[in-house]
């Protein structure tokens, strides 16, 4: 008797649910092992393998991929049950065909088998796989994707498992396509304990429940882990890197504060934040609502605070579009002024609103007066590049200088002689002590 | 010394330009507001517009008649308003021309300015902006007006 009937006789014969034999014990096409076939599965065998059977959708997947002469040879195991009894398992010399009623059958092999096994099979998180290895659009690496997330590998960073909310951002941004690359790390626990992370090739994807799962590359990242990740004062980002609204410089915001970056002023952390919200009755015309906003992103990171530009509503108030501002003295304010800060829709208490006016009366480019309890200025139509900030630095209780190289510059803010203008130091204390930076 | 545009500039660039300290140069500093009107820039022809009314005098006069015809409605709002600091000398085709602007807000400036000004000249007017303004508060703010007319 050959191995191959002793493993059928073994398996109740031709009375057995493979029933009677459709074939000779022949010997297989690679010359190294025999098979035999039956009415409901076969047994291969080989010196090195023994013999076992195969049957079903897993025998299926085995011969679509090509038998024996497949990367997976010769079984090493007859079809199992899994030890959660929901799907069953042929082991191979290559690698696995698992097969749920839910999944279908799939071979997972190699490094990726390695990381699945590692995490504990089909009882891990990842559960059954939902598809064969499979090459990359970008043809570099391998992947297996699972009911509970998936297993990346390159030759040049490993197998790695990505899942849940990291993997939805990482599938958001395009997976390996993306800036962010292939995996280096499975999701990994933050060491206080709080969130988790992979790290990719080209930045990382941060997740707590508190804040979702948000990536942070580049210098920004850099400096973040320079700074202790998210055990430092900023902890965990609540943002993707987003561009500035000119494009100029780019920014992700944290738990608490933020990092901007441009490509003048490199990595700068905030350490405060103004919320900012923007109401139109005119918009400008010399520059743009999102210029302003991108200047002022630029000042106020040196002085470490933060800009966020939380939200932008038109206000239809022709009375108002010209309005009168008096002598513009900060604790005085016109009954004009008064009624178009009442307009506070969406702004917290100690929110800066910025009213873009088609003009002031008299002409002013702005003007940071404001009525007790509504922060804000009113910003004209016809003002500089740099009038919002510098009004809301007003705001935030600066004055004027007589210098043309700071924000705060007294003699015209078109005339700021070496973009951007400086904050002293003097003045970053002032503004971060504000009660309207956070 | 003679006043210099640089001198005039350096005030007009402000963000926040002191109006009193334009005021004290004089009429010397009409001539460069005069050309600092007609530059093409709406934000200080209008900061220059009304830096002429406060220095005030047939020279200024002249500034806010020819700065009432500017394209730009922002200058002519400041025409409108700086109509007030002439006061007296405030011509009265000038006030009844902002009155009649097509724009809103030089119109709405213009009511201020005749209601300070107080001339039954500028009454029929008025109430023809109370009773048919397109807009709801030049309405209201002209019926205001009208009443201080009658009661004067």
């Amino acid at each position: 008797m050959s191995d191959i009937d002793v493993k059928y006789a073994a398996l109740g014969g031709s009375a057995g649910w493979l029933g009677p034999a459709k074939t000779a014990e022949l010997v297989a096409p690679d010359g190294i092992g025999h098979y035999r076939h039956y009415r409901s599965g076969s047994i291969y065998w080989s010196p090195a393998s023994g013999a076992h059977e195969v049957h079903g959708l897993i025998r299926d997947r085995w011969a679509s991929l090509g038998w024996e002469r497949s990367f997976l040879g010769y079984p090493l195991t007859d079809e199992t049950t899994t030890p959660d009894r929901i799907g069953r398992y042929n082991h191979f010399q290559g690698g696995s065909v698992y097969w749920t009623p839910a999944t279908g059958a799939h071979e997972v092999h190699g490094a990726i088998r390695g990381k699945w096994a590692s995490l504990g099979w089909e009882r891990s998180f990842l559960g059954y796989p939902l598809t064969d290895e499979t090459t990359t659009p970008d043809r570099i690496g391998r992947y297996n994707h699972f009911q509970g997330g998936s297993v990346y590998w390159t030759p040049t960073t490993g197998a790695h498992e990505v899942h849940g909310a990291i993997r939805g951002k990482w599938a958001s941004l395009g997976w390996e396509r993306s800036f962010l690359g292939y995996p280096l790390t499975d999701e990994t626990t933050t060491p206080d304990g709080v969130g988790r992370y992979n790290h990719f090739q080209g930045g990382s994807v941060y997740w707590t429940p508190a804040t979702g799962a948000h990536e942070v590359h580049g210098a920004i990242r850099a400096l973040w882990a320079s700074m202790g990740w998210e055990r430092s004062f900023l902890g965990y980002p609540t943002s993707d890197e987003l561009s500035t609204e000119d494009s100029t410089g780019r920014y992700s915001e944290f738990q608490h504060g933020s990092i901007y970056w441009s490509a003048g002023t490199g990595a700068l952390a905030c350490r405060e934040t103004v919320r900012l919200h923007v109401k139109c009755l005119t918009a400008p015309t010399r520059f743009t609502i999102n210029q302003m906003i991108s200047n002022m992103r630029l000042t106020y990171a040196t002085a470490q605070v933060g800009v966020k530009y939380v939200s932008f509503e038109v206000l239809n108030l022709p009375a108002l579009n010209d309005i009168d501002v008096g002598a513009c003295t900060m604790g005085t304010v016109t009954a004009e002024q008064t009624q178009l800060f009442a307009n506070r829709n969406n702004a917290g208490a100690n929110d800066v609103v910025a009213y873009f006016v088609r003009s002031t009366q008299p002409p002013f480019n702005g003007c940071a007066s404001h009525p007790a309890n509504r922060p804000g200025a009113v910003v004209a139509s016809g003002a500089s590049a740099w009038t919002m900030g510098h009004e809301i630095g007003h705001v935030l209780g600066l004055s004027h200088v007589s210098d043309n190289n700071r924000l705060m510059t007294g003699l015209g803010t078109d005339n700021i002689t070496n973009p951007p203008p400086d904050i002293i130091a003097s003045e970053k204390t002032t503004m971060l002590a504000s009660s309207f930076t956070n | 010394m003679p006043i210099t545009m640089q001198q005039v500039l350096a005030e007009i660039d402000k963000d926040e330009p002191k109006y009193e300290a334009l005021a004290l140069l004089g009429p010397e500093a009409l001539p460069h507001l005069q050309l600092i009107v007609e530059a093409d820039d709406p934000l200080k022809s209008s900061k220059a517009v009304y830096a002429a009314s406060l220095i005030g005098g047939a020279g200024a006069a002249e500034i806010l008649r020819k700065a009432a015809d500017h394209h730009d409605p922002q200058v002519r709002i400041a025409v409108a308003q700086g109509l007030q600091n002439l006061a007296a000398a405030a011509p009265t085709d000038l006030v009844m021309k902002s009155l009649n602007d097509h724009d809103s807000g030089v119109r709405k400036l213009a009511l201020l300015t005749a209601g300070k000004l107080n001339r039954t000249e500028f009454k029929q007017r008025i109430t023809a902006i109370a009773q048919g303004d397109p807009e709801e508060h030049l309405r209201k703010a002209a019926s205001v007006a009208a009443k201080k007319l009658e009661v004067r």
